[in-house]
């Protein structure tokens, strides 16, 4: 073929086009990586997190990486490289025409002369030279943006622009992160030695939030709610392994234990019904609470002989109940100390419900659970850390969340509607209704009036809604000669007076609005008094466990 | 980069070498009578050599004629000379019967050919006869023969005519039709000296020293230099810019700039075309290469294309120059190859 020297040539010239193209692409796809980077990192700058620095690197190394492959795979063909060198070279189309036209007709004199002529030039070409590697002009853009990804990336990180709050709040998102790590990595320790899968996936998803945290990759809402939700998976998981582990459902034992109260009589009735409201709640504090208070009657030796039976029976009853629960190990002492009183032996059968109390306390779970248990309180410890970390930090104004019951900052009437999809899962309204329980609200904003129910004891008035009953009253407490409000949110202290209030529980989802504080900024703040209305008043057991079952559900 | 040298030896490489020093050769003659205008004597041997008409456009006085006559006499050819004026008449022209006595006392029609029968024809001043005397010279241009009294006759090769006019502005003159003026290949225009051109001039043409000429070509020697550049291949690339510059005359084609859609009433011929690639071959011989670049038909679209790019009545009276749209029109059209690398 009369052109087979010439395309020889040509070829060497197309390499080397070829790794041009790979040079330029690279630097696009680096400076596109780069503008995406610090896109990124002003999103994460925002939202008061790091990007993490390794992972930027990399990723701007893949993207030049891909880039040089994207470029080096591009098609040139031999006519084009051939062009290229035409006008690089100006050799005025000699090296295109002669490919051109030597496929067509090498035959004819004019053009086999055009062919060696090319031929001849091709072969004095140095492509090196020719297409010599020097830098793209989109350079000096990738330097640029280069620049400014920098500053976005390194000025976060600069002590000088953040406040005592991020500070703050990044110093603990460290230390839980660290903490959450070497949580995940013991779970994962045992999760081996019982192989259990389970257990591993929950390690592998601690571990990544852990480093995630310890790294500042993630923003301190964030990783709240992902907490939350981890908890909830090991609350799952415990849950799952509980009724792997047990044939019987604590439900089925309260109701057995139900069917055993009704078939008695007396203190002793009463004493199976309460147990078998705690097993109903699942109030494992409250049973071993019952089970002590056995042990400690059974240690005080003033028992007669049908006293002692009666306490047997009583244990034996609790003891088939428990049977085949999850709280197996508590059925069994409680089956050994009915054994132990009826034997005479005092101290031993007390000991024994001692034993049953502690393994009630203990919910009676196995070593897979007790450990799930374990890491779920650490985790959950990890988020009231890191919920109330930076709290201390000064906020100036009305920002500030003021203390005492029935107080509600501006910030708090709205948290609902930030909170948005979490709420709507359990959202609650209380359409409340008062007639002249109260003298005015005990907190009030322009958006929501609460009080006059607080005199019930629960905390759900707060999100109380008195709509059109209280509105008159919503204008009174607004009244301008009352309240110094200058246009702005602010709080009254109200005063509960006798008269008959009323509440009604609506379930929907909650109203739209929005924050104007973070919501896990002013869920400790409740949960405080919430915490404090329950050590100060005189609230039966099984509503301080919903109350806290409550509050624990809005857990950050 | 360094230039490497021509290698073929072929006898193609011999008559291209030949063609070249011809070439040179009529251009160092004309230079000894003709002071500056190297792109329109450059243009004028670009057209002989291709085989093409050429329109000189100028004022008077600027050598036109001149040159004309100079390149005849260093062709070796039959010359002859028309000056066209207003009542000059087609038969002046193709020549006509006329009725002689023969030695036997009868009368007969006898051919007297008329001054179109050379290898050179310049006509002189051709804007300043009437549109039929000019159209006289449309058959003559195209098929090289005449016709008269249905009895065509052939014009002998080589042959052509190299016109001159005077800018249309001037009074007496009139504009060459459309299909006159696309027949010729080029379209050249002539300027005024400058200074130190002006002084040679006067210094060669006020004193006693004529220059003598010598004779570099004849007519067959010509017909084979045509014949040589006619073989010159054309790349498709460069051939098919060649022709997107021509469409882009066109103001209804949509490769056509916004100016030549707004000033132009018709684009170029296919004449134009062929005038700008026989051109580009000629160009690209000259240059001691056998193809065609994009160079060559840049070279070549001014003289080929300005004066085959008709204005609109908006276009004249804005003053648009032609020139100024083919430019625009070849800086638009980028040839194949502008790439980020090439």
């Amino acid at each position: 073929m009369a052109t087979l020297r010439l395309e020889r040539h040509i070829n060497r010239i197309r390499r080397r086009i070829r790794l041009l193209h790979a040079l330029r692409w690279s630097v696009l796809f680096a400076l596109a990586g780069t503008l995406a980077t610090a896109v990124a990192a002003s999103i994460a700058w925002a939202r008061h997190a790091l990007f993490p620095l390794p992972e930027a690197v990399l990723f701007l190394a893949a993207c030049a990486g891909l880039g040089a492959l994207a470029g080096s795979l591009r098609r040139v063909s031999l006519f084009q490289a051939a062009l290229a060198a035409d006008r690089r070279l100006g050799l005025q189309e000699r090296l295109s025409s002669a490919l051109e036209l030597g496929k067509q007709d090498a035959r004819d004199p004019l053009v086999a002369a055009l062919v060696a002529d090319a031929t001849s030039h091709a072969a004095g070409i140095d492509p090196a030279l020719a297409f010599p590697l020097k830098m793209p002009r989109e350079v000096r853009l990738l330097a640029g943006a280069l620049g400014a990804l920098a500053l976005v990336l390194l000025l976060p990180r600069l002590p000088v622009l953040q406040s005592l709050q991020q500070r703050a709040e990044r110093a603990a998102m460290r230390a839980e992160g660290e903490r959450i790590v070497r949580v995940a990595r013991e779970m994962r320790k045992a999760a081996e030695t019982r192989d259990s899968d389970l257990e591993r996936q929950i390690a592998r998803n601690l571990e990544q939030l852990g480093r995630s945290m310890r790294a500042s990759r993630i923003d301190k809402k964030r990783a709240l709610v992902k907490l939350h939700a981890l908890t909830q998976e090991i609350k799952e998981a415990q849950k799952q392994l509980a009724a792997e582990g047990a044939k019987k459902s604590l439900a089925q034992a309260s109701e057995a234990l139900a069917k055993e109260a009704r078939t008695t009589s007396g203190e002793m009735a009463r004493r199976l019904q309460e147990m078998s409201r705690a097993l109903a709640r699942e109030d494992m504090e409250q049973a071993a609470r019952l089970l002590k208070e056995m042990g400690e009657r059974v240690a005080s030796g003033e028992l007669a002989a049908r006293e002692r039976e009666e306490l047997a029976s009583e244990a034996e009853k609790i003891a088939v109940s428990l049977a085949d629960t999850s709280l197996q190990e508590a059925a069994r002492e409680l089956q050994e100390a009915a054994q132990s009183l009826r034997q005479g032996q005092m101290q031993a059968a007390a000991e024994q419900m001692r034993q049953a109390a502690g393994s009630c306390q203990g919910g009676g779970c196995s070593l897979a659970e007790s450990e799930l248990r374990q890491a779920g309180e650490a985790v959950m410890q990890s988020r009231q850390r890191l919920a109330l970390a930076g709290q201390e930090a000064p906020q100036g104004g009305k920002e500030g969340l003021p203390s005492g019951q029935g107080a509600m900052a501006r910030g708090d009437a709205h948290a609902g509607g930030a909170q948005g999809e979490k709420a709507q899962g359990h959202g609650t309204h209380q359409l409340a209704t008062q007639d002249g329980g109260s003298e005015a609200g005990r907190g009030v904003t322009n958006r929501q009036v609460a009080g006059g129910t607080m005199e019930s004891g629960t905390p759900r008035d707060r999100q109380a809604d008195h709509r059109s009953e209280m509105r008159a009253r919503f204008e009174q407490v607004y009244a301008p000669h009352r309240v110094d409000t200058n246009r702005l949110d602010t709080q009254v202290r109200g005063k509960t007076r006798a008269g008959k209030s009323d509440y009604s529980e609506v379930r929907a989802a909650p109203d739209p609005g929005s924050a104007s504080r973070p919501y896990y900024e002013v869920y400790s703040h409740y949960q405080r008094t919430a915490e404090e209305a329950l050590a100060r008043e005189e609230i039966p057991a099984g509503y301080r466990k919903q109350v806290r079952d409550y509050f624990d559900s809005l857990r950050p | 980069m360094n230039e490497v040298p021509m290698t073929p030896t072929t006898e193609i490489a011999a008559r291209a070498e030949a063609y070249r020093e011809r070439y040179a050769a009529v251009c160092d003659e004309i230079r000894k009578v003709i002071v500056g205008q190297e792109e329109v004597i450059d243009g004028v041997l670009t057209s002989v050599f291709a085989g093409g008409h050429v329109l000189l456009e100028g004022v008077p006085g600027l050598g036109k004629t001149l040159l004309v006559r100079t390149l005849a006499r260093v062709l070796h050819l039959k010359f002859s000379r028309i000056q066209f004026t207003p009542d000059l008449m087609p038969a002046d022209i193709t020549g006509t019967n006329i009725v002689t006595e023969s030695p036997s006392g009868g009368r007969q029609f006898l051919f007297q050919p008329g001054p179109i029968f050379a290898n050179v024809v310049l006509a002189d001043e051709i804007n300043r006869a009437t549109p039929k005397t000019q159209s006289a010279l449309l058959e003559a241009m195209q098929e090289q023969s005449v016709t008269v009294a249905r009895e065509v006759r052939r014009l002998e090769e080589p042959f052509f005519v190299l016109a001159t006019q005077n800018p249309i502005e001037q009074e007496g003159t009139y504009p060459l039709p459309e299909a006159q003026v696309d027949r010729f290949f080029f379209k050249l225009l002539v300027g005024p000296p400058c200074l130190e051109e002006l002084d040679a001039i006067i210094d060669r043409t006020t004193g006693t020293e004529e220059p003598e000429l010598r004779v570099i070509l004849d007519g067959p020697a010509l017909l084979e230099m045509r014949a040589l550049c006619r073989a010159v291949p054309i790349a498709p690339h460069v051939k098919e810019w060649a022709l997107k510059i021509v469409m882009a005359t066109h103001p209804d084609s949509e490769l056509a700039p916004p100016q030549v859609k707004r000033f132009v009433r018709y684009g170029s011929s296919p004449r134009g075309a062929q005038a700008l690639v026989l051109a580009a071959k000629t160009r690209a011989l000259l240059d001691g290469r056998y193809n065609v670049s994009f160079d060559d038909i840049r070279r070549s679209a001014l003289p080929a294309l300005r004066h085959r790019v008709l204005l609109n009545f908006e276009g004249l009276a804005e003053g648009v120059q032609p020139d100024d749209l083919v430019q625009e029109i070849l800086e638009s059209l980028s040839p194949a190859g502008d790439g980020e690398i090439g």
